[in-house]
């Protein structure tokens, strides 16, 4: 069809070239399906990586996109990172209008080269080239064309299809490799198998190629995005980084490549190995030992963002650290693993996905996929989880930073896979009473007590404040405290650094105009500070499953004490419900002349059928329904 | 014979974001080069001594003065004198800071962050760099050096080099001590010097000495008292040697002794027991508000040179500008744009239209690429085909079209709100970052800024609004012109029945000018319209019916939305009672200003005001039990005013709730009256109507 098209206009495409250069990618051949819900359209994208040798690589990329209104604008901008082993081989950018003609070409000089050190980092060896496109008539279409070589094998470009607010019209993605280094790919819904060719040089060549993918829908409560797109992910078997060879075929090769780089870089000093010897000798289990050795380690030593050489991959040897006390969370990991060596106890440099908001790792498809490193030492039936990079948080915690996530260990025996504690619900807890006594004309004081149990420590970084100093703890307090208005009369706060930690906070409010004076009547709302606010968007064709990321019980109570000559003449009635997703309870009870509000939420974390999306929004409903209900008292004097 | 024409090679590098058009003339290179030997005797002794750390420093536990403190600098010295060095003047910089640090939170005070300037081949140089970490053990004090593994050098871009120093050893309780030197060529770029930071710090002091052949403008800003300023002049001599240059070696030369005196100008500047500096809500921009003193380069008088300025005064800083070609040969020239103009102007003569046309001509055409800069990177017909500039090329290309159309019209000079407050008694260019346009119509000054595609021409945008600008124009009608946008305004009109099981009906009517309508603009184009629609539903917990928007295109008119919803569980129905809160748009929930006190002003950038009018119908057989009382809060001045207004005619409820921020800016002073404020509207906005079942 398309080619019955181009020979029937051909002589106009002439005319139009000999006139003024030539067109491509009009924006009227953009499919209409292709438009909606879309901020930009892929209209063309090549991809072809090559693997040349065990350590030599080289990837060429076309992607031309349309920019169909400002919120699109990102994608015209394209970012190439590189190092001492990368070289930017070439980089185009050409910017088109919405007929297809060239409007201009990038020159060198317009490509900004900057170094890739973000704010939270002290020095990275990695640099960045910056090619920004912009028009001023939207829809307008960008190309970049650009050719990467890589002195090392190591991660390979994989082809993600139809993320949210971006369709594609065109896609193809290409492996070319030596009959003797075929890499592993894997497919994550994608239902394709490529096509297979052998090259007059002998290599062979997988080719997948798709067409007219529609965005990703936005689905509140699903899965990650990582796990819902299309896509095809690509990794070698046998490689070479920087002189250090593997083969990435497993969990156990992949792991004792990383060991290799490793090797000879826990020697410790003899200095510290007598303080080591000094710590430990009274100490009798490898609990006690590695407590008392984690803490030196937090007492020496602090986290700087440091990466240089071979990717960012190899810690810096034990005795660097211990001369000047700090290292990124590799050099900090591997001492550690150092440290417990000195004291006879085998702890685990393990590499891991770190981040509140991140997705597993993908076991069945062995490759980079990490970012972070802790250290495991296995006692008996339980494992000690140890964070390096931070000075603060206690002995064996993860939160939710790494907890509750596959890692890799790096074993004798090469990487074994483990998987890092989820606590349960009755440990991640939030307990609060509030005391509440308000006058006539509906202003109050409040008297509140809560305590934070396992992963609540990590509320807005309730367990880093409260081990901080006094000016950032009143400044949670006012960011945390969900109360109208408020003054802060008086707080403390006091962190249990057990290995399921808790916080305590206690504060003195004064609330001005807590209970709203109309007329004879003081209103207020009895649920001081835990009111649910979200309500899940409701969703049409909802595609995929629902999900609830974690686990938490919160229980308060609120005493509400108020004037002799005021009466209830509404109280809210006892609410209680319960769903897949959790459970909820709330009353008001008036009793001895105080009204008592007690609530109660549990919620669990898990995975539900994508049907039960409905049934979510309605528990949220519900919550917030109840969560808004107004105690009313009226003036009967 | 002196010859001092080589030194003007350093006159001669400047900063390439900063061209100064006096700096442009060519000097002739002379086959001669002299050897400067100064003596620099020291007047008063540094308040420091590298590696000499006294007992009580290093048994500190807690700052007294500041409890909350993570760390504090004790002691943070430097100096900036001007010698001559290698055929050139430079500037030499020494500093040692010193720094206690108390706790976890405070170990990032382990680290320094020096930036140094290079302009082309010429680096600044950074020199005798060198730092130490204390640490008490027992009753020893134990050393730890740093090494030169531990300083990572970063080139960020072309212009700026960032040296990184992360000190060995840091614990609670270390104390950290950097020293390094820069020596510059850069004589614009005297090292300026900020006594406040994020930390307290219990000793700030900088000296300068500078020859009389050097004059900079120099001013201190800040909340703090300085606790020592001295000056002196001191009459000095060096010792010169020529060395004559009489064949293609420089080994063969003929040595001249010669004395040259000169009176330096010491300054001594101290700062005692500085505070941290706290960020609070509604403040410009940290450098507003700290302490700290600023140098810039305003006269060279050397001897066998002739006296050169670099504005001195607002006269001379407006010729400047005019002469500059990235300025006013911009402005003057740009023939090309002749055609342009006549095309848009062809048949119009109301000065107005012509405005009008030429303005957006200019905004539609280039897209403002995000940079703040005062001078023309590239020509401006390079900027037309680009279709993309800075504010400096949007807004000259603006006043060049509008003066070949035969408008009155000037750039005018600002600095924007994130770049500090402009003082008007230091003529210096590098105090603006930013120009604008001026048209002038039936003897009234109107503004214009050509680079944001959602306000309206009549309104700057928000960055703009901060003191005074500067006019450029013809010699003699330089001048100032007050900074400040039309208020800014936000009404909403609904009409809302209540049923019998408490859901309401109806319908909402926004109308937004000003910044409101940009904001409604920029998200609704980046949202796109189901998503701008969902999030308007979700944010007011409306069920949405239908939406319909107007004006989204017509900057010049407000933008108006129009929903018809159902809102499902707004009231709360009780028994015989229902209860209703009437604010049902435009509610301040939460009051803003949370901390008890504050030192700095709250800038709300414009004059704003709330408008919500409602109507609401109340159900067959429910009758109103109790409304709200009618309320007025007036801040002294009238600069604030809240009137909350509730009648009742039938079945109709009427409520009329407006808030008027009647002035950008209130002072310190003003916190606590603000804040109380807020703290009733608050509450009023809390009440709620009863209603009864007959």
């Amino acid at each position: 069809m398309m080619k019955g098209l181009l020979v029937a206009f051909l002589p106009l495409s002439i005319a139009f070239v000999a006139l003024g250069g030539d067109e491509k990618y009009p924006v009227s051949e953009i499919p209409e399906a292709l438009r909606k819900d879309a901020d930009a359209v892929v209209r063309k994208e090549e991809v072809v990586f090559t693997i040349l040798s065990k350590g030599r690589a080289n990837l060429r990329t076309i992607e031309a996109i349309t920019i169909l209104s400002a919120a699109g604008k990102r994608k015209a901008t394209q970012f190439l990172y590189y190092d001492k082993l990368e070289k930017i081989v070439s980089f185009k950018a050409t910017l088109y209008d919405a007929m297809g003609k060239e409007v201009k070409r990038l020159k060198s000089q317009d490509i900004k080269d900057e170094s890739a050190v973000d704010g939270s980092t002290l020095y990275s060896d990695q640099r960045v080239k910056i090619a920004t496109l912009t028009h001023t008539e939207y829809p307008y279409t960008v190309e970049f064309e650009y050719e990467i070589d890589y002195r090392y094998l190591y991660s390979m470009p994989g082809c993600v299809l139809g993320v949210e607010r971006i369709s594609a019209q065109r896609v193809s993605y290409q492996l070319v490799y030596p009959k003797e280094l075929v890499p592993r790919y894997k497919l994550q819904n994608i239902d394709a198998s490529p096509k297979k060719e052998t090259l007059k040089d002998g290599k062979e060549r997988l080719t997948w190629e798709f067409s007219d993918i529609v965005p990703l829908k936005d689905e509140p409560h699903a899965p990650y995005d990582r796990e819902r797109v299309s896509m095809i992910m690509a990794a070698p078997r046998q490689f070479e980084y920087d002189g250090f060879e593997g083969d990435m075929s497993t969990w156990e090769s992949y792991g004792a490549w990383n060991s290799k780089l490793m090797v000879g870089r826990d020697e410790l000093p003899e200095g510290v190995k007598s303080k080591v010897g000094e710590l430990t000798r009274s100490m009798k289990t490898t609990e006690e030992k590695a407590r008392v050795l984690y803490e030196f380690l937090q007492n020496k030593t602090r986290y700087i963002s440091i990466q240089e050489g071979i990717g960012g991959l190899q810690p810096f040897p034990a005795s660097v650290v211990d001369a000047t006390s700090y290292g990124d969370c590799k050099a900090l990991s591997n001492y550690m693993v150092a440290l417990l060596k000195e004291a006879g106890i085998k702890g685990y440099y393990t590499k891991i996905r770190a981040g509140e908001d991140e997705p597993d790792l993908i076991l069945d498809f062995p490759s980079h996929q990490t970012n972070h490193i802790i250290v495991a030492v296995p006692n008996g039936s339980d494992t000690l989880w140890m964070e390096c990079t931070n000075q603060k948080s206690p002995f064996g915690f993860l939160g939710r930073f790494t907890g509750s996530r596959h890692a890799i260990m790096l074993t004798d025996q090469g990487g074994r896979i483990i998987k890092t504690p989820s606590l349960p619900i009755e440990q991640n807890t939030q307990f609060r009473t509030a005391q509440v006594t308000v006058d006539a004309q509906g202003n109050a004081s409040a008297k509140v007590g809560t305590s934070y149990h396992g992963e609540q420590v990590d509320n807005d970084g309730l367990y880093e404040r409260a081990t901080g100093s006094t000016e950032d703890q009143k400044k949670w307090l006012q960011d945390n405290t969900e109360i109208p208005n408020f003054s802060v009369t008086g707080f403390s706060f006091t962190a249990d650094r057990k290995k399921v930690p808790s916080v305590t906070v206690k504060a003195d409010f004064t609330l001005n105009r807590f209970a709203s004076a109309s007329g004879k009547r003081l209103f207020l709302m009895p649920n001081l500070m835990n009111r649910m606010t979200h309500i899940p968007d409701k969703v049409d064709d909802r595609k995929s499953d629902v999900v609830i990321y974690s686990n938490f019980l919160d229980a308060d109570t609120v005493i509400v004490t108020f004037p002799e000559a005021f009466h209830p003449e509404f109280i809210p009635p006892q609410m209680k419900f319960a769903s897949r997703f959790g459970e909820y309870e709330a009353a008001m009870v008036f009793t001895e002349g105080r009204v008592v509000y007690t609530r109660r939420i549990k919620m669990w974390k898990g995975r539900y059928p994508k049907e039960t999306y409905n049934e979510l929004i309605e528990f949220y409903k519900n919550i917030n329904k109840s969560d808004n209900f107004r105690l009313v008292l009226v003036n009967k004097s | 014979m002196r010859f001092w024409g080589v030194c003007l090679q350093s006159l001669l590098l400047s900063r390439p974001t900063k061209p100064q058009p006096v700096m442009n003339r060519k000097t002739p290179m002379l086959a001669l080069i002299a050897l400067w030997l100064s003596t620099q005797a020291l007047a008063q002794k540094p308040p420091i001594k590298y590696g000499d750390i006294p007992m009580e420093q290093m048994q500190m536990k807690v700052y007294t003065k500041d409890s909350s403190a993570s760390a504090v600098i004790l002691a943070d010295y430097g100096e900036s004198i001007i010698d001559y060095s290698s055929d050139n003047f430079v500037i030499r910089f020494q500093r040692i800071r010193r720094v206690k640090i108390l706790n976890k939170d405070g170990y990032d005070w382990g680290n320094l962050t020096i930036q140094l300037y290079r302009d082309g081949g010429k680096v600044e140089d950074l020199g005798n760099l060198k730092g130490v970490t204390y640490n008490l053990e027992g009753t020893k004090i134990v050393e730890t050096k740093m090494k030169s593994d531990m300083v990572f050098k970063e080139v960020a871009d072309q212009n700026i080099t960032i040296v990184k120093v992360a000190m060995p050893n840091v614990k609670e309780g270390s104390v950290v001590e950097i020293s390094y030197n820069i020596s510059s060529p850069y004589l614009f770029n005297f090292q300026d010097w900020n006594f406040q930071t994020t930390i307290p710090t219990v000793w700030s002091e900088y000296r300068t000495r500078i020859p009389d052949w050097f004059t900079y403008k120099k001013f201190v800003q800040g909340y703090l008292p300085v606790t020592v300023n001295e000056n002196k002049t001191e009459h000095k001599a060096f010792n010169i040697h020529t060395r004559v240059q009489t064949g293609q070696s420089l080994a063969r030369t003929t040595g001249v002794d010669e004395r040259l005196e000169y009176e330096e100008n010491y300054n001594r500047l101290v700062i005692q027991d500085v505070p941290a500096f706290k960020a609070e809500p509604y403040i410009t921009t940290y450098q507003n508000y700290i302490s700290r003193i600023n140098f810039e380069l305003s006269v060279t008088n050397i001897p066998g040179d002739k006296w050169r300025t670099f504005n001195s005064s607002w006269e001379d800083l407006n010729e400047d500008f005019l002469k500059s070609e990235t300025f006013g040969g911009v402005v003057r020239g740009s023939g090309f744009l002749n055609d342009e103009v006549a095309t848009l102007t062809a048949g119009k003569t109301d000065p107005k239209e012509k405005i009008a046309a030429i303005y957006s001509f200019v905004r539609n055409s280039v897209e403002w690429d995000g940079s703040y800069r005062k001078y023309s990177d590239g020509n401006l017909r390079q900027v037309i085909t680009a279709k993309k500039g800075s504010s400096a090329e949007i807004n000259l290309m603006l006043v060049s079209m509008l003066q070949k159309a035969g408008v009155t019209a000037n750039p005018v000079l600002i600095s924007t709100r994130d770049h500090g407050f402009i003082r008007r008694d230091l003529p210096v260019e590098s105090q603006f970052n930013y120009v604008i346009a001026a048209v002038e119509v039936e003897g009234k000054t109107f503004l214009l800024d050509a680079t944001d595609r959602s306000l309206p021409m009549s309104t700057l945008p928000k960055r703009c609004l901060n003191g005074d600008g500067f006019i450029i124009s013809a010699p003699g009608k330089s001048g100032w012109i007050g900074l400040s946008a039309p208020k800014s305004k936000t009404s909403a009109t609904t009409e809302l029945t209540i049923s019998p099981d408490g859901s309401m009906n109806g319908k909402f009517q926004f109308s937004h000018d000003g910044y409101f309508a940009q904001r409604i603009r920029r998200s609704y184009y980046t949202k796109g319209k189901d998503e701008y629609v969902k999030d308007v539903a979700s944010s007011y917990q409306w069920e949405m019916q239908s939406s319909e928007f107007e004006n989204l295109d017509k900057l010049s008119e407000p933008v108006k939305e129009v929903y018809q919803l159902k809102l499902a569980e707004h009231v709360q129905v009780a028994g015989d009672n229902m209860y209703i809160n009437p604010v049902l748009a435009h509610r301040v929930d939460k009051n803003p200003f949370q901390a008890e006190k504050r030192e700095y002003p709250v800038d709300f950038g414009s004059a704003e005001d709330y408008v919500l009018i409602a109507r609401i119908t109340v159900p067959e057989g429910w009758v109103v039990e109790e409304l709200p009382k009618p309320q007025a809060l007036v801040m002294p001045a009238n600069s604030a005013r809240y009137t909350y207004n509730i009648t009742q005619t039938g079945n109709i409820i009427s409520l009329t709730s407006i808030l008027n921020i009647n002035k950008a800016l209130f002072s310190h002073d003003e916190y606590v009256p603000l804040r109380d404020f807020y703290t009733q509207i608050v509450a009023k906005q809390a009440e709620q109507i009863v209603l009864k079942k007959k």
